[in-house]
């Protein structure tokens, strides 16, 4: 036998024990076998030995680490979120990001967020939980909350602002000599409250927050505060309170209270936020000469703090009822990011198109485990009896072996192949029409075998992978997951039928058939 | 062997029997959108006492639970209600400009009020005295929410003792799932037929392939429209698989006809027999799928299974009669 077919069986062998399974790594590893294997064979005994092998292999695989069953099988819900209008693939990526964020936010980390196309995003979650959905409806339909504080006094909230003028610009004859700028327009109330409250206030900072955290308590380090004055005013402006980390042997923390803390010692207690210590500290603009002030906080909510300009301090706006937030970056930052985010807050952290839920399904698992086994038994069961019929229709019993042989590890290669991401209802559904595909191979090559064409039997086959490809190349692009599953179980059923397992059949069928 | 002359007879009759199905032809819920309720619970319930027709029953046990999917028409204040919605949203970002382009507000305030007087009605909330413009999008999305939810609590109150479940296929979702698959349904023809010009590399022969394929999905459609079978995901999967299978045999057929030697009625009758034994596996294959599907109560399956075993069914009768009659014809043309 080839010693370099050998060698390649050898190291497949030794990834699919060292790479985690199931996972997309294994799946590349049996799926570029077919290709390797394929090429190798070249004699009866190498052709039969290349289908045995992946069969060989896909067995360890399963037996070390099974399959990944989508909720169809394993139960869980599924929810569909639709956009109000398509987006291209960086929105896409914007609100996938921002989705993610607070799905995360409500504890919800086992839950896959896919984007389907360029207005569909699928959430999978492997549980049952009833409040699920209306949890997740919540969580799109919510807006978050907005609201600006000058000294200790709010002068915005979210409810001010008029939605859609919140714009960014970079245009010079507007922003001056800043990098970014963000234009909104506030409501006429809010217009005489907001001058009212700003009056002669000219260069004081405009805290933002978006989700502000409040009555909470915060343990810092006194050395590593840079601005001690303004942090403890920007805590009490939403009654935090600020605890020494020095000091922590002093003070008792209410056990009800919500904490946050870099403190390792406080991740057992309840209520507890516990940062990365980079975080858990103001972001400081100034120097050590003029002085450091603060320019955001986001563990506590605190996005932004632009100051209150000279001409808007005597009442003068950017015009009407529009006003304008200008700002510089640090070099090498992105100022277009910067200035998008300051706009998103000021929508409220809202998403850039709107979502809805707009589809739940829901499999009980004790239905998903039964449906998995029963389908599977069902294929192979459907194997053997079309192998039964098969032999009898050519009166030839021998020709039983060759049929059942290749169709089953076809068919475990298939499923091991597939079950390396995610095995669905519709997967389920191309395995068992993998197994007619493989059986009406098996037929034309036995049928021009006895009639000495299996030149072209073989040719016909190659062209009905081609033709079977291209079906469901638009199926597979399109990526909708009902369906895709369907799509590529058929198209790598079909390869693999033309490189390695009619070849196998043939090779059997020339021993077999007597 | 049948004799070819009654297939092609076979063929007319089901041709005639699905244009009549066509007109029957409905979209399933992935298509045409609706509300799907599945109830869980430990008792049988009797649907009908709940739910007055049209609608789609699938009743199945799992353990010890019985469990009812039901589909129904989206009730038409959610529909009401998602459009009021999508209005006052509108409405409001037109009031918005209008205030920071110091123009007349007065026309979008009477309209946006028009759309959350009707949405309080049929939401039971209300907006307050001094709303802002930011309050009316956020009652807009509210008052959706709370109509649907509403609907869902009604389902749910008729039936205290079990699990319900609500999934709503808006509209407009189901629009994209359906405009998604026309785009699929026609990439694949036009590839399959550039690959079918590839392998034959003349023109009639390729449109005798494609023709008889394409013949084989438009009698299933029409068929499916007499079983009211709906177009929905299961079974567009299933008219691709019938369209892969139908231009294996067609291809098959073709080939032969070409390359064979032998005379050309006998290599017609030779691959007309591999070719039926290759439809008959397929047919036994899904068959058992079905049975699976029937004996879980898997819908997805009961579809796709069922749908396939009339797509090779109508095969034998495309490709051995129609098919095998055009190449016949033009070989006696030439």
């Amino acid at each position: 036998m080839n010693k370099a077919f050998i060698a390649s069986v050898i190291l497949s062998l030794i990834a699919i024990l060292l790479l985690p399974k199931p996972s997309l790594s294994v799946f590349l590893v049996l799926l570029v076998d077919i290709f390797i294997f394929s090429t190798f064979s070249k004699t009866d005994d190498e052709k039969i030995a290349s289908l045995l092998a992946l069969g060989a292999l896909s067995l360890i695989a399963l037996a070390l680490g099974g399959i990944k069953t989508g909720i169809d099988f394993s139960g869980g819900t599924r929810i569909v979120i639709s956009l109000s209008q398509p987006v291209d693939q960086a929105t896409m990526n914007e609100i996938l990001d921002k989705l993610k964020g607070r799905i995360s936010a409500f504890g919800l980390e086992q839950v896959v967020v896919t984007g389907v196309g360029n207005n569909l995003i699928y959430l999978d979650v492997p549980s049952t939980d009833e409040t699920f959905p209306e949890r997740i409806e919540q969580i799109i339909s919510q807006q978050g909350r907005f609201i600006a504080i000058v000294d200790g006094e709010v002068v915005l909230t979210g409810r001010d602002i008029l939605p859609g003028t919140v714009y960014t610009t970079f245009r010079a004859d507007q922003i001056g000599g800043a990098d970014w700028g963000v234009s909104f327009s506030i409501t006429p109330e809010a217009n005489i409250r907001f001058l009212e409250k700003v009056k002669g206030k000219a260069n004081r900072p405009i805290y933002m927050f978006l989700d502000p955290v409040e009555n909470a308590y915060i343990i810092l380090s006194r050395e590593k505060i840079k601005a001690p004055q303004q942090v403890l005013e920007v805590l009490t402006y939403l009654n935090n309170t600020l605890v020494y980390e020095e000091d922590l042997d002093k003070v008792t923390i209410p056990e009800n209270v919500t904490l946050i803390t870099s403190l390792e010692q406080f991740k057992d207690r309840p209520n507890t936020i516990i940062v990365n210590e980079s975080e858990l500290y103001p972001e400081y603009g100034g120097d050590e000469q003029t002085g450091y002030y603060i320019k955001s906080w986001k563990v506590i909510g605190l996005v932004s703090a632009p100051l209150v300009s000279p001409n808007l301090a005597s009442g003068k706006t950017a015009g009407g009822l529009n006003y304008l937030i200008t700002g510089t970056v640090a070099p090498g930052q992105d100022p277009i990011q910067e200035a998008k985010y300051i706009a998103s807050v000021l929508k409220g952290g809202a998403f850039p198109v709107k979502l809805e839920v707009s589809g739940i399904t829901r499999i009980p698992p004790v239905l998903g485990e039964e449906t998995f086994k029963y389908s599977l038994a069902g294929i192979w069961i459907a194997v053997l009896l079309i192998s039964i019929y098969l032999a009898l229709r050519y009166k030839k019993l021998n020709i039983f072996i060759p049929l059942f042989i290749t169709t089953l590890i076809e068919n475990l290669v298939l499923l091991t192949i597939v079950g390396q991401f995610t095995l669905d209802l519709a997967a389920m559904a191309g395995l068992i029409a993998a197994a007619g595909i493989s059986i009406d191979g098996q037929i034309i090559i036995t049928d021009m075998f006895r009639r000495n064409e299996v030149k072209q039997a073989f040719e016909i086959i190659k062209n009905n992978t081609y033709i079977a490809l291209v079906i469901m190349l638009p199926l597979i692009a399109v990526g909708s997951p009902e369906v895709v599953g369907f799509g590529i179980t058929t198209a790598i059923a079909y390869v693999l039928g033309y490189l390695v397992s009619r070849n196998s059949y043939y090779a059997l069928l020339k021993k077999f058939y007597k | 062997m049948i004799d070819r002359k009654y297939l092609l007879a076979g063929l007319v009759v089901l041709f005639l029997l699905s244009l009549y199905g066509w007109f029957h032809l409905k979209l399933g819920m992935d298509f045409q959108g609706g509300t799907l309720i599945t109830i869980t619970s430990s008792t049988p319930i009797t649907i009908e006492d709940y739910f007055t027709p049209p609608y789609r029953l699938n009743a199945k046990t799992a353990g010890d639970q019985y469990i009812y999917e039901l589909e129904i028409p989206n009730p038409p204040e959610i529909e009401e209600a998602s459009q009021l919605r999508n209005q006052l949203i509108e409405c409001a970002r037109n009031l918005s400009l209008a205030y920071a382009q110091n123009q007349s507000t007065q026309p979008y305030q009477e309209e946006c009020s028009r759309l959350i007087a009707r949405l309080s009605e049929l939401s039971g909330l209300s907006l307050p005295e001094n709303a802002t413009v930011q309050d009316y999008v956020d009652f807009a999305e509210k008052a959706y929410y709370q109509v649907l939810n509403n609907f869902r609590d009604r389902i749910k109150a008729m039936l205290p003792e079990a699990t319900v479940d609500i999934s709503t296929i808006t509209p407009t979702l189901s629009q994209t799932f359906f405009e998604k698959m026309k785009q699929v349904f026609l990439l694949a023809i036009i590839f399959v037929s550039m690959v079918v010009l590839y392998i034959f590399r003349t023109i009639i022969p390729s449109l005798i392939v494609i023709t008889g394929a394409l013949v084989d999905i438009f009698i299933v459609l029409g068929l499916m429209g007499l079983l009211g079978i709906p177009l929905s995901f299961s079974t567009f999967a299933a008219l691709l698989v019938i369209l892969g299978y139908s231009l294996d045999t067609d291809v098959l057929l073709t080939s032969r006809y070409f390359k064979s030697r032998l005379e050309k009625s006998q290599v017609v009758n030779e691959t007309m027999s591999t070719g039926l034994s290759m439809t008959t596996t397929g047919i036994l294959a899904f068959i058992i799928l079905l049975a699976i599907g029937y004996i879980l109560k898997i819908v997805f399956y009961q579809e796709i299974a069922s749908v396939v075993v009339m797509g090779l069914f109508v095969d034998i009768f495309t490709t051995w009669g129609l098919n095998a009659y055009l190449l016949e014809k033009l070989g006696e043309k030439k």
